[in-house]
């Protein structure tokens, strides 16, 4: 059984190609090694390194439905698992059956785009993961203490899907230089108070907006990287955030435009 | 061959998703998703709908759900409001050709 990041770095890469695209994760670190001077600063040259990072960004944003159902072929069905919540201790949002080749999604992730999206990919994650001779259903329900370990593996799996650490990184490099805040400080301050302020108010709107993820998958995997500690995570658990991916309407078409995230970034 | 079946084959050789398709054709993703599944009939104006998004013919699948295209339901009528007897003539042509 492949490890969960190498099925998925697998997977985006072979996506991608059959996209003519590389996939996002490579190009971004590239792009870190070229605008690196030195360990956490980085020299932007203003159009071009700007630009190419903000097109990976973009090319982040690939459509989940498609790589499910046209390039996967897997039987994609929408319908209401809210009888599994009870079995599960919380909300389930989808499910996986591997001897099928089936996912089912529930029709309450529609509302949240970031949601719909790790829903389609954790469940990517258990056809590719666990399909074997002891398949059976297995559901996305992010909020259950039940995690055994072939979920923690579908968990992984999306991470590195949805967001790979070279462009978690660029971006935030990117939105800490348009911001005129330093990068070291970024990651130093990022547990005291200063720094929960501006990741409250600046990166992680950001980042949810631009990369489509969840403020509890940016949480989760600011913490796996060792950048935020168990008080911070629960302190950026505490407060809404707006964010634009609420609205169904806003879901298509996904891309952004360049201009607009210029303009978020003060450029 | 069933009507959902047929109309899922033909969405996915043109490569689109399901929720492509539900936006084109003005249906939840949800109720799309339940007519491809053969679980829901719908009404015989969004079969022509989907038919003419995926540039298949209405009449085969209105035939596939048991149903008749908005254009041959007219027809019929007038025909039958011309002769009353037109009706019963062809159901029994239908029998015939069953048998």
């Amino acid at each position: 059984m492949r490890k969960p990041w190498t099925a998925a770095a697998y997977l985006m890469k072979a996506y991608y190609q059959d996209h003519n695209k590389e996939w996002p994760a490579y190009s971004a670190s590239r792009l870190l090694r070229e605008i690196k001077v030195h360990r956490s600063l980085y020299h932007w040259k203003k159009g071009e390194h700007v630009r190419r990072a903000i097109n990976i960004i973009n090319d982040m944003l690939f459509d989940v439905d498609e790589l499910v159902e046209c390039y996967l072929g897997i039987d994609l069905a929408f319908e209401s698992l809210a009888n599994l919540d009870q079995v599960a201790g919380a909300q389930v949002f989808g499910q996986a059956i591997p001897e099928q080749w089936q996912i089912s999604i529930d029709p309450r992730t529609e509302n949240y785009l970031p949601l719909y999206r790790s829903t389609m990919m954790h469940e990517v994650g258990h056809l590719l993961l666990h399909n074997n001779e002891h398949a059976r259903m297995m559901n996305y329900s992010p909020d259950s203490r039940i995690r055994p370990s072939y979920e923690k593996e579908a968990d992984l799996f999306m991470l590195v899907c949805l967001l790979p650490k070279s462009v978690l990184h660029l971006a935030i490099a990117l939105v800490a230089q348009s911001k005129r805040i330093n990068l070291i400080d970024t990651h130093r301050y990022a547990n005291i108070h200063k720094g929960q302020w501006q990741w409250q108010h600046i990166f992680l709107p950001w980042l949810v907006d631009n990369l489509a993820v969840s403020r509890e998958l940016l949480i989760y995997k600011m913490k796996s990287l060792g950048y935020f500690t168990n008080e911070t995570v629960r302190h950026h658990k505490t407060y809404h955030m707006p964010n634009r991916w609420l609205k169904e309407s806003d879901y298509w078409p996904l891309k952004r435009f360049m201009d607009d995230i210029l303009k978020q970034l003060s450029y | 061959m069933t009507l959902g079946s047929m109309i899922k084959e033909q969405r996915l050789s043109k490569q689109l998703t399901l929720r492509y398709l539900s936006r084109e054709v003005e249906v939840s993703i949800g109720l799309l998703s339940l007519i491809e599944r053969d679980m829901h009939v719908p009404p015989k104006e969004l079969i022509v709908k989907i038919a003419s998004f995926l540039q298949i013919d209405p009449n085969q699948l209105c035939a596939l759900a048991d149903k008749l295209t908005p254009d041959v339901e007219r027809h019929l009528a007038r025909k039958a409001k011309a002769d009353p007897k037109f009706l019963r003539t062809l159901i029994s042509q239908i029998g015939d050709h069953n048998a």
